[in-house]
């Protein structure tokens, strides 16, 4: 992994063997919000994994992360987190328990001890299995 | 990632006069198009020029390919933000005398997270009486959707503004070409 930008305010890194892997992350006011590559549309997968560059980000911002964003929508085609919640929803865990046991970004918060979950949107509304929207929040 | 201030002050004006998201992204492509890491420089640009925290999805940007309604998502998640954030980089224009106006002149917007401290239950005047009954699970769906919904009108609000923008310029570059037309004639 090969960090590209790391200020006190961003983070960016790179897989150092293919650049179209990558995680941007910014921080302000102790919120942070990020997006991961680590596998492609069509499968291909990176060197570096996507919890890799999750824990770099996290050591580098360190205790001044106090909310972590998760923004899960279905237009931008990136759709790993929002299938996994829409997987578990269906599958009968309530929300806030599927954005934490079974999306990738709940998992990486957990991990960090981020356990509460608050949605700050969650469209369509009741539609477990079929959400198209989510933005969640991770806190300590 | 070094950002280029010209570039800066084109993406500004680009966006006065009523560029989308995808068409700023794709002006700096043009303009770095020697870049790799497009992802990591269209972060750079878009705080610098208009305070935006982040732009996702830019792994999926096809320059050969916009514009295109495959980008519409980044109306949703940027214009909101970039005009919430105005007073930060369009000071000067405001200022200026008799500059021209922009799209968004009077427009305001919120962060989702001012939405949803201003939906708490002190905030809520309508459902002071029963805030209190009900349980923090419904007080909490019920924070969130006012929330959304304050949210999303002052989205549609903004994209109703640059819509009659698009259509203004629409309504000019006819008058062109219909000048253009006649003069071929003639």
């Amino acid at each position: 992994m090969k960090v590209i930008q790391a200020t006190a305010s961003t983070f960016w890194a790179e897989d150092d063997a293919d650049k179209r892997f990558y995680i941007v992350g910014t921080l302000g006011s102790g919120l942070l919000r990020f997006e991961v590559i680590a596998r492609l549309a069509d499968g291909t997968r990176g060197n570096v994994r996507g919890r890799d560059f999750f824990d770099a980000m996290m050591q580098h911002f360190g205790v001044k992360v106090r909310i972590i964003e998760g923004t899960w929508t279905r237009a931008h085609g990136l759709t790993t987190n929002l299938d996994l919640f829409n997987q578990a929803t269906a599958a009968g865990l309530g929300p806030e328990q599927a954005a934490l046991v079974a999306t990738k970004t709940g998992q990486w918060a957990d991990a960090h001890g981020f356990t509460k979950v608050v949605f700050q949107k969650l469209q369509p509304r009741n539609a477990p299995g079929h959400y198209d929207e989510v933005v969640v929040r991770f806190t300590l | 990632m070094t950002v280029n201030p010209t570039v800066i002050e084109e993406l500004r004006e680009m966006f006065r006069s009523g560029a989308t998201p995808s068409r700023l992204v794709q002006h700096i492509a043009e303009r770095h198009p020697e870049e790799e890491r497009l992802h990591f420089l269209v972060q750079d640009y878009f705080r610098e020029a208009f305070g935006v925290d982040i732009v996702r999805g830019v792994s999926l940007f096809d320059p050969a390919n916009c514009p295109s309604l495959r980008y519409a998502w980044w109306n949703n998640d940027l214009l909101a933000e970039m005009v919430e954030k105005q007073a930060i980089w369009n000071c000067d224009a405001n200022r200026a005398e008799g500059a021209f106006s922009p799209w968004f002149a009077g427009l305001t917007a919120k962060s989702l997270d001012e939405h949803f401290n201003a939906a708490k239950g002190s905030g809520i005047g309508e459902l002071r009486n029963v805030w209190d009954r009900l349980d923090p699970q419904e007080q909490a769906t019920l924070q969130r959707l006012i929330a959304g919904h304050g949210w999303n009108s002052e989205k549609v609000k903004i994209l109703t503004h640059l819509a009659e923008r698009l259509q203004q310029r629409v309504t000019e570059l006819e008058g062109q070409l219909e000048k253009v037309s006649e003069s071929t004639k003639g």
